[in-house]
């Protein structure tokens, strides 16, 4: 035994390491190893009282109750993903969206941020955080799905939103009153200040940057960005502000928060058809619109629901559409 | 050595197999074709699994406990029909909306996964109280009590002497103002009274009357026990025990443990881990 360690010591040393680096890696692997189960050739999910819930019964409980919205969702993705090209610039702003959602949910959750985050994108669908991107990114194509449909559909969609809600981007500038129903001294001075700026011909942009006491809006040269009559702005403000004609500037307008000199960017199409918020405001007034501008595109994709017309039948009635 | 190094090789086979994974028998099936992709029964199962998994995983198995221990009785069949009569009269015209809306396919939907399924689980959780009520007593230590709560202490103090000369603690409260009304009531460790009032109550016997007790609120309390011995109210007791709000969970718990509950597919362990980690636990 001795001459046998002697000579074989180092080896024994070696491989007794490797043996026990390997075990304990097995046992690590293994300790949480779930057995599967079968019943009649089928693979068992859970199993109560004796009873085997197989993947094909729970198939069945879940079809029953979500199977038509899944497949409807699927179907949008499909669609969207086959009908959007993919831009640089939507890869860049799906970025940054998820950087800033990361950011925001850290802040707010801490070190759960995951597990909540998880929970959220795994309601629609998706596996877990690390989808987020995936995730903003369809919600950047599925933007501009909405775009095309809309452009390709000026006189049913947004004339007639137009006529109602008459859309605008508008900027402000306001010189906040303690009282609004009796200025002070000082501030009639800076309204008479700010009306001979403009009298001058300083822009609109320059004065509100330097008079406006709408923090927010003074950075963006005043710019409140799109509204329309939905807007909820206080009355005074967006009654005034549906007067105006491109490019007018009001006289002060007074509100609850001071007054306020209101200056109207444009009004035309060609112009807010690049606003975002124009699409949310449409889908927010009729959210059939998608579910249409989805269906349209499936129907030149020839979806196709392999003679199955219950089916199909669901699936139209939740895209709102008649065939 | 041999044997040990086969032995180490197998455990390493072993660690590199998958985990359970449960599939359906035709995931290749396909129901939808969009352009080039196909939405198979495969994709469907996994994307609602994902979604909704662990919910319907919990749901059958709760379904299943409920039909081996609580029978569906017709006084809960007429309480079950009545709400749903007052719901569909308060609802009118939008009731069926609503209840789709809610993920219901219909009123007799709503009727059993909701209404009659609520009833049942608070008779699961009767049930399990009655077969643990000794241990529950023991643990949850119901008393009947009284007391009074002053803001001054000096009128504490007048008020404490009074009911040590005699008074009910309904009469002090009359008579010295107290913010509430003194009348007997039924207490157990996790009824929301002051934490010192319940510091009191865990030692105090019969018939105790105690000093002045200074609340974590700041507010001074005199409490009588009325009664501390089970015995003599065991039936209220037990009845009591039905209000603690965690042990409809504790209930639940134990009868999965009951009726062994057991995975055999990784997604689902992970997602009911996540969601429902109260249900795994042996």
């Amino acid at each position: 035994m001795k001459d046998f360690l002697k000579k074989y010591g180092v080896i024994v040393i070696a491989t007794t390491f490797f043996v026990c680096i390997i075990g304990y890696f097995a046992y690590d692997k293994t300790k949480d190893y779930l057995p599967s189960k079968k019943q009649d050739g089928a693979d068992v999910v859970f199993s109560i009282n004796n009873q085997n819930i197989t993947a094909d019964a729970l198939f069945d409980d879940m079809y029953k109750a979500i199977g038509d919205k899944t497949i409807v969702q699927e179907i949008e993705k499909i669609v969207i993903s086959e009908s959007i090209v993919i831009t640089d610039k939507m890869k860049e702003d799906a970025k940054n969206i998820t950087s800033s959602v990361l950011s925001n949910f850290q802040n707010q959750y801490g070190a759960k941020y995951q597990d909540e985050l998880s929970k959220i994108l795994r309601s629609l669908g998706y596996n877990d955080y690390n989808d987020l991107e995936a995730y903003m990114l369809l919600s950047q194509q599925r933007n501009e799905l909405m775009k095309q449909y809309v452009n390709n559909n000026i006189d049913t969609i947004y004339k007639p939103y137009a006529e109602e809600n008459k859309p605008r981007t508008m900027s402000h500038i306001l010189v906040k009153c303690v009282d609004s129903a009796n200025p002070t001294d000082e501030e009639k001075a800076k309204m008479k200040q700010i009306d001979e700026e403009l009298a001058k011909g300083t822009a609109f942009s320059d004065v509100a940057t330097k008079f406006s006491d709408d923090t927010g809006s003074a950075v963006q040269g005043g710019s409140l960005g799109f509204m329309d009559a939905k807007t909820q702005f206080v009355p005074e403000f967006l009654e005034a502000s549906l007067k105006l004609n491109d490019g007018e500037t009001s006289e002060w307008v007074k509100t609850q928060f001071g007054f306020h000199k209101l200056q109207c960017g444009t009004t035309k199409f060609d112009d807010l058809k690049e606003m975002d918020e124009l699409y949310n405001q449409l889908t927010t007034l009729d959210e059939t619109i998608f579910t249409k501008a989805i269906w349209e595109k499936a129907k030149t994709l020839n979806i196709d629901f392999m003679g199955n017309d219950e089916l199909k039948a669901s699936v139209l009635k939740a895209f709102n559409v008649t065939e | 050595m041999k044997k040990l190094l086969l032995a180490t090789c197998a455990l390493l086979l072993l660690a590199g197999c998958g985990d359970a994974h449960a599939k359906i028998k035709s995931p290749n099936d396909v129901l939808v074709k969009v352009g080039k992709t196909s939405i198979t029964k495969g994709n469907v199962y996994e994307t609602m699994k994902t979604q909704a998994g662990s919910y319907h995983v919990i749901s059958l198995s709760t379904k299943a406990i409920l039909d081996a221990e609580v029978e569906v009785t017709e006084d809960m069949k007429k309480e079950a029909n009545a709400t749903l009569e007052q719901l569909r009269s308060s609802y009118g015209d939008g009731f069926a909306t609503a209840l789709s809306n809610n993920g219901y396919l219909s009123e007799e939907d709503f009727l059993n996964n909701s209404l009659l399924l609520s009833k049942r689980l608070s008779a699961l959780t009767d049930k399990y109280i009655k077969e643990n009520a000794e241990d529950l007593l023991k643990q949850y230590s119901p008393k009947k009590i009284a007391y009074v709560s002053f803001s001054e202490e000096e009128t504490a103090h007048l008020a404490q002497l009074a009911a040590k000369d005699g008074q009910s603690l309904q009469d002090v409260a009359t008579a010295f103002k107290s913010e509430n009304a003194g009348n007997e009531q039924l207490v157990n460790t996790t009824t929301t009274i002051d934490a010192m009032i319940q510091s009191y109550i865990k030692t105090a016997s019969t018939n105790d009357l105690s000093e002045v007790i200074t609340g974590t609120d700041g507010k001074f309390y005199i409490v009588k026990i009325v009664e501390a011995d089970i015995e003599k109210f065991k039936e209220e007791a037990i009845t009591s025990l039905s209000s603690i709000a965690e042990l409809s969970s504790i209930s639940e718990k134990s009868f999965y443990k009951k009726y062994n509950f057991s995975i055999f597919d990784r997604d689902t362990y992970n997602s009911i881990k996540a969601e429902y980690p109260q249900y795994l636990e042996k």
